[in-house]
């Protein structure tokens, strides 16, 4: 069973697609990147995915069901986002008292582990909290929830590297201990590449891009040199962008490198080198007209 | 964070950096045999990474016979784990700087007989 | 498993000052002002509107309610069905315990002759011969009355937005107005003034209609929910 499946995805506000045709199958227990720039969709996506937002067409099932008034399916998802509403007079304490109650699989351990290491005050009123704080609240409840599917968007807005070292940390343990399928939605690409085992890379409501983490390592690389030369290597190959300073040229190109490409680029007097995840999603989703297969 | 400059962005799979990692660690005496290995875990959290490539990254270093499963405790470095890896480099070593240094010294007219000293030379210095 | 229905009234029930502290101690700061004016000015037979308070607040939490609670909930996977049952039961639960506690304290009233001041706070019109059954009944209806049209109000913002609310209110006043005019226009106040009249529902009758209301308005708000959404 696929722990999330969409089919033909579309939600249109008016005239405007947030999200267009989207279909992707996730399987369970792996580590899933929700990639892509403010407005891409992703959080629509998310929605969607819980039952808060209805689709305008298209298919959602979680774990094989219509999540939609579904208490077994939405019993198995934790949705971390950061822009969550809490109740005016909560404390954090409360916060965690009914999330534990909504969870069956719960770990009052983590939980505390993760009050001690964040200093969260269980006392305090979630109002009166700070912006990082607030998001810690969200991922001690995202990690202690141990939900089949945990999705996290932009979860540490506020938090500072030591707390988002901390978020990282517990994450990896989290799911060493007890394996589950987590979806996480970063702007940080490259402080959580290491992680991803999938990529889904959204741009405009679109899914560009739906592959293994692992292979997208030697899916592009960035070339550059004097422009004339650049110029000549670059025929006939997938050309992502390029930026020209004077009379050098870097381009960033769509495919496998490989011993043969780096010697060829040696030899033409050119230097080559593969792209990291990050420059890959700022290639693919930094131009105007949109990321467009095989463009030159 | 701990990262460095680990895993690297060289298009190379992040499990074989991992295996390559703790075969580093065996080969400098770091990690004897018979050793503990950190647990996957661990490593995953040292530096970042996903705990499943991790023990990926393990799991090639056990079909080698570089590291062994102690069933409940973990994984162990094999007895003659150094060795074996010492080997295997003296003969990519060999492969990858020998035979291209070779190659070149011809193309550039140097005898054996000059290579030698000029070996011999800067192994002194 | 714990019922989520009950996670949801529970959750409510975390939140004391907006259920205990806050509409009590309105109520109580009205009853003292009151009773100071009694105490000192001794009016004949005093009847204050300060019970209005504690019914004006019950349709302000109705409508407050789901702007703080359904999108935390929802935020957490709970069905819109469990919100609303839990919502129910807990608003159910805190409203009987009103009304028993205003019913006690009528009874006190009436005990003390109007607390030595002749300060009839407690007492609602057309009850002052009534048992504390019927009162207690009669406070229950009405304060639950209050809560679901305050509900209903909230729920059809949360389903249509501020822009639908303002579309309903609109509608309603045109409606009301309007026929208001025709009724103006057409001298039928006579008519509809002697209809009323003679309908002569007592006090029990009137509970009951308000009941059949509060179903009515449970159901519309139940529906709109099902469609409401949280934004990203």
């Amino acid at each position: 069973m696929h722990a999330a499946e969409l089919k033909g995805l579309t939600k249109s506000y008016g005239g405007q697609h947030a999200l267009d045709g989207i279909t992707l199958k996730m399987e369970e227990n792996r580590i899933y990147g929700l990639l892509g720039r403010n407005g891409a969709g992703k959080t629509t996506l998310m929605h969607v995915l819980t039952a808060q937002l209805f689709a305008t067409s298209g298919e959602v099932k979680v774990f094989g069901s219509d999540p939609f008034e579904n208490e077994e399916a939405l019993r198995k998802i934790c949705f971390i986002k950061e822009s969550q509403k809490y109740p005016e007079n909560f404390r954090v304490c409360d916060v965690l008292a009914v999330a534990s109650s909504l969870y069956p699989r719960w770990s009052a351990e983590t939980a505390e582990q993760l009050l001690k290491e964040f200093r969260l005050p269980q006392n305090k009123r979630v109002k009166k909290l700070s912006r990082g704080m607030l998001s810690a609240v969200g991922i001690i409840v995202g990690l202690a929830s141990r939900a089949e599917l945990t999705l996290f968007d932009e979860p540490y807005l506020g938090l500072d590297a030591v707390a988002r070292e901390i978020f990282y940390r517990n994450l990896i343990q989290e799911y060493a201990e007890l394996p589950r399928t987590i979806v996480l939605s970063s702007h940080l690409i490259d402080e959580v590449s290491g992680l991803l085992e999938h990529i889904y890379l959204i741009d405009r409501g679109r899914l560009i891009l739906d592959e293994e983490a692992e292979l997208l390592r030697s899916r592009a690389y960035s070339v550059a040199g004097p422009a004339a030369k650049v110029d000549a290597f670059l025929g006939g190959r997938s050309v992502l962008g390029k930026e020209q300073l004077g009379g050098f040229l870097r381009a960033s190109v769509l495919g496998e490198l490989g011993e043969g490409g780096m010697a060829a680029a040696k030899t033409a007097g050119l230097e080559a080198a593969p792209l990291s995840l990050q420059q890959l999603v700022v290639q693919m989703t930094g131009n105007e007209a949109g990321y467009e297969e095989g463009s030159a | 964070m701990g990262k460095l400059t680990f895993p690297v962005d060289d298009g190379r799979p992040i499990f074989q950096q991992v295996a390559e990692r703790i075969e580093d660690d065996i080969v400098d005496g770091s990690l004897a045999e018979e050793a503990q290995a950190p647990s996957t875990t661990h490593f995953a959290q040292f530096y970042g990474i996903n705990p499943a490539t991790a023990a990926k990254g393990v799991n090639v270093l056990v079909d080698q016979g570089i590291l062994y499963k102690k069933r409940g405790i973990g994984m162990f470095v094999s007895e003659g784990a150094r060795e074996k890896l010492l080997a295997r480099r003296r003969h990519q070593f060999y492969e990858q700087y020998v035979v291209p240094l070779l190659q070149e010294a011809e193309k550039l007219g140097i005898s054996g007989e000059q290579l030698a000293s000029l070996i011999t030379e800067k192994g002194r210095g | 498993m714990k019922s989520r229905t009950a996670t949801v009234a529970l959750m409510h029930a975390r939140d004391k000052w907006t259920w205990l502290f806050i509409p009590w101690m309105v109520l109580l700061s009205s009853f003292i002002v009151n009773f100071a004016i009694g105490l000192i000015a001794r009016p004949e037979n005093f009847t204050t509107g300060g019970l209005m308070s504690i019914l004006i607040y019950m349709l302000v939490a109705g409508i407050v309610v789901i702007h703080q609670t359904f999108s935390f909930a929802l935020g957490l996977c709970i069905t819109r069905r469990s919100y609303f049952a839990g919502t129910v039961a807990a608003a159910g639960g805190y409203i009987l315990l009103s009304a028993v506690l205003l019913a006690v304290l009528l009874l006190l009233e009436q005990a003390t002759e109007g607390w030595g001041v002749g300060l009839h706070f407690f007492e609602l019109p057309y009850l002052s011969d009534s048992g504390a059954g019927l009162a207690l009944w009669t406070f229950f209806i009405l304060l639950l009355f209050m809560f679901f049209g305050g509900l209903t109000i909230g729920s059809l913002f949360r389903r249509f937005g501020k822009q639908g609310l303002l579309f309903f209110f609109l509608a309603a006043t045109l409606v009301f107005g309007g026929w208001t005019a025709v009724v103006t226009a057409m001298d039928w106040w006579r008519g509809v003034g002697g209809w009323l009249m003679k309908l002569d529902f007592t006090i029990v009758q009137t509970t009951f209609l308000l009941l059949a209301c509060t179903l009515v308005l449970a159901a519309v708000s139940y529906l709109l929910l099902r469609r409401a959404t949280v934004q990203a």
